[in-house]
């Protein structure tokens, strides 16, 4: 059996994402701390600017797939009970999808 | 085969009591990375809230500053950074692990002591910043 995401391939798109997720939150923190947005319409030009809405959205999309991956992990090795196993994954994978289109929300109501 | 097994084997403790495990340094780190990636799932809805409110309108960006004024809500978030603080230095050291820095035991153990260390001072830093 192979899903998309599973096995070696889970194993790598684990540390891609681990990179670029570790690599904008050093940038982005740096950035904020250095530069702090004096005011709504400089936060929001900063976080709508082409290159970081753009880094962000990706940023987001790598959390949460990052956040699939090790959270399954976490629930394979300590969740038994086929049916429990089966609800919690379904919930959490809800819980991701939604909070990518409500990610996408925010970010594109920066933008326009 | 069980005949195998002397009385003096039968009688080796087994700590199957987490609170008498006493976790090597470097059990600690990776357990801990593990509860703080599952912190960081949680808090995640509470992050995207606060990101959302503050991009709003002028409104919403002021009410994310006075809700960060609240003690109990930097509590939280303070609970959150460290959380994030060691996911990523201990994130760090597996991938570097992956890479074979710091895959002898005495590497590991050097490895996991300089990822608690940095959490430490990095937290202290972001406390005296934030508070």
């Amino acid at each position: 059996m192979s899903s998309p995401l599973s096995g070696l391939r889970a194993w790598i798109v684990q540390r891609v994402t681990a990179v670029y997720v570790a690599a904008f939150l050093v940038y982005a923190a740096a950035y904020l701390m250095l530069a702090p947005p004096v005011s709504f319409e400089a936060w929001r030009a900063w976080v709508g600017s082409p290159a970081i809405s753009v880094a962000s959205a990706l940023f987001f999309g790598a959390l949460l797939l990052h956040a699939w991956i090790g959270i399954r992990d976490v629930v394979l090795d300590y969740v038994h009970p086929l049916p429990l196993r089966f609800v919690i994954l379904v919930g959490v994978g809800l819980a991701l999808v939604a909070q990518g289109i409500w990610v996408l929300r925010i970010l594109y109501g920066a933008v326009a | 085969m069980s005949e195998a097994i002397s009385d003096k084997d039968n009688r080796r403790p087994k700590y199957l009591n987490l609170l008498q495990i006493r976790l090597p340094v470097t059990g600690f780190v990776s357990i801990a990375h593990r509860l703080a990636g599952v912190l960081i799932f949680l808090a995640t809805p509470a992050l995207l809230y606060i990101l959302e409110r503050s991009l709003q309108d002028p409104a919403g960006f002021s009410a994310v500053r006075s809700l960060l004024d609240n003690a109990l809500v930097r509590l939280g978030l303070v609970v959150v950074l460290v959380a994030v603080l060691h996911h990523l230095l201990a994130g760090i050291r597996f991938l570097l692990i992956d890479l074979g820095v710091g895959e002898s035991i005495g590497g590991a153990r050097r490895g996991a002591w300089l990822v608690l260390a940095g959490v430490g001072l990095s937290s202290a830093a972001a406390l005296v910043l934030l508070l």
